[in-house]
């Protein structure tokens, strides 16, 4: 019976094994919803989507970091050095490519995807004439730019009867045989901070958000 | 076994067996990133297994074949280990040491060797239904995203690469059924229903990995299962399934590690067997950490 006991306390003590990704308390890191990389004269510009864990009636729920850099690593090094908190990217749903990326430029960006463990494999790569400007536009509220990308083109797929491929790890298949500037991603627009797609934009709807034709 | 007495199947050692094959394999398959070698890889193992069984008997008898066996099973045994405390630290507990995660997974490794067979034979019940049923779901979710062209029949894998997955996957769990069918089974078919069943559940899984990511980025992810599960949703909730998974390589790696240093010390014959199996695990334990943090 004692043994048993142990046993069984031994097997839930390893159970603690089986838990998030190195858990965090949501409050002790910006969870970024999004990230992006715009290309400047000396290197890259960085800007994150993070979504607050503690928003106020006052304050929005979204907060947009930048720090430029040479290589997206440096950029972000950068950005967190600035940063009260470290970045956390698990839950991280986009990468925007600015026009104007090299195609070293977008090498290095997937690599630094592929280096950060905790980035999904399944995150999603888009693009937009500056990823800076993707992030400043106006979406519903208590909602942010990073979500809606991934749901404007969830419901962009089902629409068209299509799928983009543009998760991260089947682009990386498609660039073994292609280059980098060759490989064809859904372009979003921000004209007057205006999020679309598709002729898609995300809209209010009963107090969540939902995604319509324009 | 008298040879007039029927033989039936018993489905605890169908289950112990099926999740011993499947630790083998499940956490770092397809090893190579290609199917072709592990397919070949399991087939070859099969047609040994079954060679091998007839000769076990006067392997029991041969102190030196013995003592190799033993051998091989603690090196699988410490391969199993090695594998499950590494994922657990770099996937689950990125900020724990890797002596802790591997002292907790030792602990529970010591009292499923210590503690009754027929608690072994209950938790195997309980996790091999569970864990094929997890295995079969996950690979039915992924499936509308796979890709045909990416199980690419140009991609056979090298003899190199054969010899990595019969050695690590296929060749121990196919030897230690054989051995723990002579020593604790009057019947060997449950031992041979859990390989088959496991190679074809470990299969199933590779799959997953090969269709979705393509060989080539498969060979290139630590963990692929886990990785094909992480990109799973249901909902805007439910995010990175990977968690779930986590319970099935637990489970295997838990049963696999305890089987191959029970059998270890079976052959090796000590005069205190309970002494033999806490010496064995607490040595795994010290070499599992001089490995990995040296």
């Amino acid at each position: 019976m004692k043994k048993s006991l142990l046993f069984l306390l031994s097997l839930f003590a390893a159970l603690f094994l089986s838990a998030c990704r190195g858990g965090y308390e949501a409050e002790s890191r910006y969870i970024t919803s999004a990230i992006g990389f715009d290309s400047t004269q000396n290197g890259l510009f960085a800007t994150a989507e993070a979504v607050l864990a503690e928003a106020t009636e006052e304050s929005s729920n979204t907060v947009v970091f930048g720090a430029s850099g040479t290589t997206p690593e440096d950029a972000f090094k950068e950005m967190e050095a600035h940063l009260p908190m470290a970045l956390a990217f698990d839950h991280c749903g986009a990468v925007v490519l600015g026009d104007g990326l090299s195609c070293e430029q977008i090498s290095a960006i997937m690599k630094f995807c592929r280096d950060k463990s905790s980035l999904n494999l399944a995150v999603l790569i888009v693009r937009a004439e500056n990823a800076e400007e993707l992030f400043s536009c106006n979406v519903p509220e208590a909602y942010c730019v990073g979500y809606c990308l991934m749901g404007i083109i969830k419901k962009a797929s089902s629409l068209q009867g299509r799928d983009f491929s543009n998760r991260f790890y089947e682009v990386e298949n498609r660039l073994s045989s292609a280059s980098p500037c060759e490989i064809q991603l859904p372009i979003f627009n921000a004209a007057e901070r205006h999020l679309h797609f598709g002729g898609l934009a995300p809209i209010s709807e009963k107090g969540d958000v939902g995604y319509a034709a324009e | 076994m008298p040879q007039n007495e029927k033989c039936t199947l018993n489905v605890g050692a169908v289950c112990l067996s099926f999740l011993l094959t499947l630790g083998g394999c499940v956490i770092l398959m397809p090893y190579s990133g290609t199917a072709t070698g592990f397919i070949t890889a399991f087939s070859a193992s099969f047609f040994l297994a079954g060679a091998l069984f007839p000769l076990m008997r006067s392997f029991k008898n041969n102190r030196s074949c013995r003592c190799l066996l033993a051998l091989l099973f603690l090196l699988s045994a410490l391969d199993c280990f090695n594998t499950f405390c590494g994922f657990a630290t770099k996937n689950m507990l990125n900020r724990t040491h890797y002596a802790l995660a591997a002292a907790v997974f030792a602990l529970a490794v010591l009292f499923a060797l210590l503690g009754p067979e027929s608690a072994s034979v209950k938790f195997s019940l309980l996790s091999a239904p569970a864990s094929a049923f997890l295995i079969l779901l996950f690979f039915l979710l992924l499936s509308p995203r796979f890709k045909a062209e990416n199980i690419a029949l140009a991609s056979y894998g090298t003899v190199g690469d054969i010899f990595v997955c019969f050695m690590r996957a296929a060749l121990p769990s196919a030897l230690s059924l054989s051995v723990y069918s002579q020593y604790h089974g009057r019947c060997r078919k449950g031992a041979f229903c859990g390989f088959f069943a496991g190679g074809i559940f470990s299969l199933l899984a590779a799959l997953c990995v090969i269709m979705l990511f393509g060989a080539a980025q498969a060979e290139g992810l630590s963990y692929p299962f886990s990785d094909a599960v992480s990109t799973l949703s249901v909902g805007y909730l439910f995010t990175r399934m990977d968690g779930i998974v986590y319970l099935v390589f637990f489970a295997c790696a838990l049963v696999r590690t305890a089987v191959l240093i029970r059998l270890a010390v079976d052959l090796i014959k000590p005069k205190r067997p309970r002494a033999g199996l806490a010496v064995l695990t607490a040595l795994l334990l010290c070499l599992s950490i001089v490995c990995n943090t040296a």
